[in-house]
């Protein structure tokens, strides 16, 4: 049956760009040792799953560029602990998806490689960072992706290719394999058509590892999903925000769980103002230094014309790079440098935690907080004032940034239409270590707004 | 015009744990380059830290024997900036909360005893080694030594000259020793000193303008590079020149410091909590288990030599300033009960061998056990003291058994009565004249008889015997 499914995988052209480097061989030898050892009794929770894996996570074998021409040639020689974990499991990666360059863009448009295109509609942007997973599951080519999230990057795609993207609380799936951008706000995430695949496969791959000190031994937190017995919190602002058929498509979301006799209340988050600021300069700080590493000396770009070593520095990041990750990697190192009496990172640091105590607060009131996931329109593959919009843009990526800042679970789950015929998301976040009822929650969702469509 | 010197210290100390700070590659000196290696330890993308306990555990170790506070959290920060023996171009130090504070050690100057006061150490990993080829000029690099452990203790500017650091130093290096954290090993790394210097006016109440002395490989060099910027900075002003706050690099060979680079007014290390390594607890009951698990300390076991083996302070001091000198007399003092032979062997023919074969205890042993029987031979005048050096050179230089040689040799001294009576009988048949001289009350004449005795019996003879037979013999005559 696997087999039959690598078949049709591999006969079917890939008209999205939503992967960089497919792996056949990989792929078959995989499948092949999972057969032998289903012979000998063994079992595969994951079994006939063909999976995509996001091209920044490490890979053993097949190459890794985190959509980068810095790291084109590069050959992981290990595996990410999500990625092992992964295969065990009986999941076969079929490839490496396509991304904006070292996850740094919400678009798809940063990737050196191509630019991936939405399946729902091939003038439009699958969004990003992880948009080749988006549209590698949105088109069928898998079964599920992993992506990642820094700032939305696996729900925002997710919500634009109009599917499930499910971000866990930070510490949950190890990070060990996943090149960093912000080693704070890096999160694997799980991209799929349903809840229940997300389900299965976050069983397998998270939970702690000893590779990776930021990855929690804490138990998760037992909480039963009852739609009678539940708080749901409305963020007003970002609804407010949003463009008017997003916030329709959301409104009516809400309905479906205000008619299963949930509580629904609207509230105002006093920081609001202090998400985006907050997000930029503590991802922004981290990359520069994460990113630091990557001189070509012992893998990546390298300029053989190099004559000394500060032009290693110098030739091999300018070429190795492109431009929006050379204006983070400035921007952070501004961001770090020694201010009077602290550095605008610190200054972040302080926001985050006043950021947090705030949510706090209202997840003592509330189970959830429901948002849209992208509070505006779907951008055209072919934009030329793309690059102008930056500031008037990340303004509709507000709803993302919490779940990162915080380290909260959130999920984006599709909500009807929004825009210009596209899908819109619905985003919900709850407390820490309650990824399970989230994900309850979302089910919920899903089963139940399909319910009312065919009239049950 | 009179000055005053101003000295603190930044002493990197590699651990001597088994493995790396942050991954499970092994530390070991001298290998192929480039064969303790890993992912982590060399950078590769998507890799991440996790600390090594057994060097928390080092580092409190140190830092409770060297009297100092425990945080009781960990935190690391990130010290950025580029160079090519740096894989992440960051290092992972403790910049905001090092591990321990406010620790000390009491040194001996001419005035009597001195604190030091230890403001710091905190834990970071050691950076690869650039290795210039001169042949195709190229630039190499072994990242063995990336990740190795270390710990950075840093003094107040509390020394006024070098006979004070080098006190300082001789001691920290024994403690260090002691608890067994590292091997000090200077000529391999093992421990760098660093030295920030300053004059001022005598009574000025505020310090000068500092410099910062590095690559000093050795005790001596860390005294001849004190004497010379002390002496640089002081004709500077009374050249009436400013010195500036330089980095001096230490040329060994030459006996003179230059300025490296001139350092910035602020350094820009762009330094920030590692988000890798989340804050980390340490338990109470855990540093308290630390602390009980640190073995007898110099300064105690020098007490101990003076109070139990009548020792001097200064053969204490001297014996104690070595760990393993220290631990051959322990040795002896048990196989020998003899403490005050055994530390005049230590004192004596075991430092005299050392400096001939210009290494230290540390890198060199020998068998207290052969000594020990050489110095029962001794005692038990089994031997002549002249034998016992000789045959000690061989057991410290070719660990050769005494005991085998002794009988081979035939070296066992002649004292049974037959033998001697023989040979100074012998003796005085043939030197009637100096009897007579003897005799005649010229009491010189009997050294000569006993050295000619002595020659008879081949230098192997019991003096002390040799003299007792010779008076009966000659009042028989």
């Amino acid at each position: 049956m696997i087999e039959n499914k690598l078949n049709e995988f591999f006969n079917k052209k890939d008209e999205w760009n939503a992967f960089i480097t497919i792996c056949k061989d990989d792929a078959y030898a995989q499948a092949g040792k999972i057969e032998k050892k289903k012979l000998s009794g063994k079992e595969f929770p994951l079994e006939g799953m063909i999976a995509g894996v996001k091209d920044n996570i490490c890979t053993k074998g097949v190459r890794t560029t985190c959509g980068s021409r810095m790291l084109e040639n590069f050959v992981s020689p290990y595996d990410a602990t999500a990625v092992k974990r992964l295969k065990e499991s009986g999941a076969v990666i079929v490839g490496k998806t396509n991304m904006d360059e070292f996850a740094m863009g919400s678009t798809g448009r940063n990737s050196f490689f191509s630019q991936a295109k939405n399946p729902l509609n091939t003038n439009k942007t699958p969004g990003g960072s992880s948009g080749g997973s988006a549209a590698a599951v949105a088109s069928g080519l898998v079964d599920i992706a992993l992506g990642t999230d820094t700032g939305g990057s696996v729900r925002q795609p997710a919500a634009i290719c109009g599917i499930v993207g499910f971000k866990p609380t930070y510490g949950r799936i190890s990070r060990y394999g996943l090149i960093a951008y912000a080693s704070s706000f890096d999160t694997i995430g799980i991209m799929a058509k349903t809840t229940e695949q997300i389900k299965s496969v976050y069983k397998c791959i998270s939970g702690f590892d000893p590779k990776d000190s930021t990855s929690s031994k804490h138990p998760a937190k037992q909480k039963v999903f009852d739609t009678k017995a539940l708080k749901i919190g409305i963020d007003k602002k970002l609804m407010e925000e949003s463009e008017s058929e997003i916030r329709q498509a959301v409104e009516k979301g809400i309905g479906v769980f205000e008619k299963s006799g949930a509580e629904c209340e609207y509230f105002d988050f006093a920081y609001s103002e202090l998400l985006i600021p907050v997000y930029f300069v503590t991802a922004y700080s981290q990359a520069a230094s994460n990113l630091s590493r990557f001189d070509g000396l012992r893998y990546g770009f390298y300029d053989e014309s190099i004559k000394n070593s500060e032009e290693v520095y110098i030739k091999n990041r300018t070429a190795g790079f492109g431009k929006e990750v050379k204006r983070r990697i400035l921007a952070g190192n501004y961001f770090l440098t020694q201010g009077n009496p602290v550095s605008i990172y610190e200054k972040a640091q302080k926001c985050r935690k006043l950021i947090f105590s705030e949510y706090k607060k209202l997840f003592e009131k509330y189970d959830i907080i429901i948002s849209p996931t992208y509070l505006g329109k779907t951008e055209d593959l072919n934009d030329n004032g793309a690059g102008n919009k930056f500031f008037s843009k990340n303004k509709y990526e507000k709803s993302l940034m919490p779940a990162n800042i915080c380290g909260f679970p959130a999920v984006s789950v599709p909500c009807g239409m929004g825009c210009d015929n596209m899908p819109a998301g619905l985003h919900m976040m709850s407390e820490k270590f309650t990824d399970e009822f989230l994900l309850d929650a979302a089910d919920f969702y899903l089963k139940n707004k399909n319910a009312e469509k065919e009239g049950i | 015009m009179d000055f005053e010197t101003v000295i603190g210290l930044e002493v990197h100390c590699e651990l001597s744990t088994e493995t790396k700070i942050f991954c499970s590659c092994k530390t070991s000196f001298g290998e192929e380059p480039n064969t303790n290696i890993c992912p982590v330890c060399t950078g590769f993308p998507g890799v991440l830290p996790v600390l090594n306990k057994k060097v928390l555990e080092y580092s409190i170790k140190a830092g409770l024997a060297l009297n100092c506070e425990i945080a009781e959290t960990i935190v690391f920060d990130r010290k950025n900036y580029f160079y090519p023996d740096l894989p992440k171009a960051y290092q992972i130090s403790q910049l905001y909360a090092p591990l321990c504070r406010e620790g000390y050690i009491n040194i001996n100057t001419e005035k009597g005893n001195k604190k030091i006061r230890i403001r710091e150490i905190h834990m970071e990993e050691d950076a690869g080694k650039l290795i210039h080829s001169s042949e195709d000029e190229r630039t190499l690099i072994d990242y063995n030594r990336a990740g190795v452990p270390l710990i950075e203790i840093v003094t107040y500017p509390d020394f006024s000259c070098a006979e004070e650091v080098l006190d300082f130093l001789t001691k920290l290096k024994a403690i260090l020793l002691y608890t067994g954290v590292s091997d000090c090993k200077m000529q391999e790394g093992s421990l760098r000193v660093d030295v920030n210097l300053s004059v001022k006016e005598k009574n000025a109440e505020s310090l000068g303008e500092r410099t910062e002395t590095k690559n000093l490989n050795s005790f001596k060099a860390v005294k001849r590079a004190i004497e010379f910027e002390e002496s640089r900075q002081k004709n500077e002003i009374l050249k009436g020149n400013i010195i500036s706050c330089d980095t001096i690099h230490w040329d060994d060979a030459r006996g003179i410091g230059f300025v490296m680079r001139p350092k910035e007014s602020i350094e820009e290390y762009r330094y920030f909590n590692d988000p890798d390594l989340p804050k980390q607890l340490i338990s109470r009951e855990w540093a308290e288990e630390i602390r009980k698990s640190i073995p007898e300390l110099p300064s105690q076991r020098e007490n101990r030599y003076i109070n139990e083996y009548n020792l001097t302070e200064y053969e204490a001091k001297i014996i104690c300033a070595s760990k393993a000198l220290s631990d051959v007399f322990e040795k002896l003092c048990v196989l020998t009960e003899n403490p005050k032979e055994s530390s005049n062997w230590i004192l004596g023919e075991v430092s005299r061998l050392y400096s001939v074969i210009g290494k230290e205890p540390e890198d060199y042993s020998f068998s207290a056990e052969k000594l020990a029987f050489i110095i029962n031979k001794l005692a038990d005048r089994g031997i002549n003291r002249n034998t016992a050096k000789e045959l000690f050179e061989k057991v410290f230089l070719d660990d050769a058994d005494p005991e085998i040689i002794i009988k081979e040799e035939g070296l066992e001294i002649i004292n049974d009565d037959s033998s001697i009576e023989e040979a100074v009988r012998k003796v005085l048949s043939e030197n009637e004249k100096s009897v007579e001289e003897l005799k005649a009350g010229k009491n010189k004449v009997e050294k000569f008889l006993i050295g000619m005795t002595m020659k008879e019996l081949k230098g192997k003879g019991d003096p002390r015997k040799i003299i007792e037979i010779m008076k009966k013999e000659i009042e028989k005559l």
